[in-house]
């Protein structure tokens, strides 16, 4: 009897999940988690922050006297660009974050970052590091907020093989490994290919580095080819990521 | 008294599995460290209780995550539910049989929510299984039982004192 009333419960929730009724108190809750993770998040960081800081000194006194050269350099370019007439690029902003949870449920599907709404951290805005896209913001609060990542089994993204142009869509499959959807069979497509995103998409901007293609297959129905690729995101791993910051979400 | 005792342990066991947990990753599985807590006091409680609070764990874990809102209320009750079932008349509960329920209600509840979560993803499920229900179920039970052998010999520990 108690079980089924909680079932009965849990499918109303589910079938109540994209409503203003499940979403309110949804955002209630995970600020206040937010708030209570962001407050004793830097145990587990203490020890990698002495790591840290022993190796940033040492990159400190390289990094300055590399700095007057670039200097010299940025200058010499606006020289040059004034000479040339160049329009000047339009640079994308970053705001950085830092992980400080992670979702509870078993499945690696999402993070819960130190960045909110104060920050200028909107609903999807993509997430990303020096590896490549990790995923997009799917709630945010005012001081934390959460991305879904690549791994979230929900997770699509329009893709293309930068080499060659073709397009698909990249789905998660376990690990860092993803699968490339929807290319069909005779596709130029090469293992060692670098897939990015298509920039076919209201969120993603074109050319975000997802992974590389490591093997090619016709899939079962012979129409498509079975394209997986790895990316060099560690997703169990990432501490640190960058929310691209654009005027219009794209 | 008794609610509040077991929400402390549930806020605090929450904030384990969200920042500590992620650290004892292995290839990306982690143990469930809520659901070790939920069937070592599901046992210890009726099953109503314990239906409730498994059902009160997901709600709160489907609040603070983006995940499908009631799944883990679901496969957390039902969890709870066979712990409680499985635990039902017996007063003796040492660590090896707590270890296999906790081995089949953890299995229960990463079933429920790979098939909630891979419903509309041809061939997903049979993969998470093979790729994140098994590996994960044994790392949640690995990790339990020792806990559970932690926590029986404290007890006998301070009786004997």
């Amino acid at each position: 009897m108690c079980l089924g009333c909680a079932i009965g419960v849990s499918i109303l929730l589910m079938s109540l999940d994209q409503k203003p009724l499940v979403q309110f108190p949804r955002k209630g809750f995970s600020n206040a988690f937010g708030f209570l993770q962001e407050s004793v998040s830097w145990i587990p960081r203490m020890t990698k922050v002495y790591r840290e800081n022993q190796h940033l000194l040492n990159q400190l006194s390289h990094t300055a006297f590399r700095e007057d050269q670039y200097q010299e350099v940025i200058l010499e370019n606006q020289r040059l660009r004034k000479l040339l007439e160049f329009k000047e690029r339009n640079l994308f902003e970053f705001i950085p974050a830092e992980v400080i949870g992670r979702g509870t449920g078993g499945l690696p599907g999402s993070i819960h970052l130190n960045i909110g709404s104060k920050d200028g951290c909107r609903k999807n805005m993509v997430l990303l590091n020096d590896k490549g896209l990790i995923g997009k913001i799917v709630s945010v609060g005012p001081s934390t907020s959460i991305g879904q990542l690549v791994t979230d089994p929900n997770f699509r993204v329009s893709a293309k093989v930068q080499r060659s142009r073709v397009l698909g869509i990249v789905r998660w499959m376990f690990g860092n490994i993803c699968q490339l959807d929807g290319v069909v069979q005779r596709s130029d497509v090469q293992i060692g290919d670098l897939i990015v995103t298509s920039g076919y998409s209201n969120i993603y901007h074109s050319g975000i580095a997802i992974g590389r293609v490591f093997e090619i297959a016709p899939d079962k129905e012979g129409l498509f080819l079975r394209i997986l690729l790895r990316t060099e995101v560690d997703f169990g791993k990432v501490e640190e990521v960058f929310v691209l910051k654009t005027q219009d979400n794209r | 008294m008794i609610f509040f005792k077991t929400l402390f342990y549930l806020i605090v066991l929450f904030i384990v599995q969200s920042i500590f947990v992620p650290h004892l990753a292995i290839q990306g599985v982690t143990p469930d460290v809520l659901l070790i807590f939920l069937v070592y006091w599901g046992c210890r409680i009726n099953r109503f209780s314990s239906v409730v609070l498994g059902f009160l764990t997901g709600f709160m874990q489907d609040m603070s995550g983006d995940s499908v809102a009631g799944l883990f209320a679901l496969s957390k009750s039902i969890a709870c539910f066979i712990a409680a079932s499985l635990t039902r008349n017996r007063y003796e509960l040492n660590p090896n049989f707590l270890g296999f329920v906790l081995f089949i209600a953890t299995l229960s509840h990463h079933l429920v929510c790979a098939f909630v979560e891979y419903m509309n993803v041809s061939s997903g499920f049979f993969l998470s299984v093979l790729r994140y229900v098994i590996p994960s179920t044994f790392y949640t039970v690995f990790i339990g039982t020792g806990v559970y052998y932690l926590t029986n010999w404290m007890q006998h520990h301070i009786r004997r004192k």
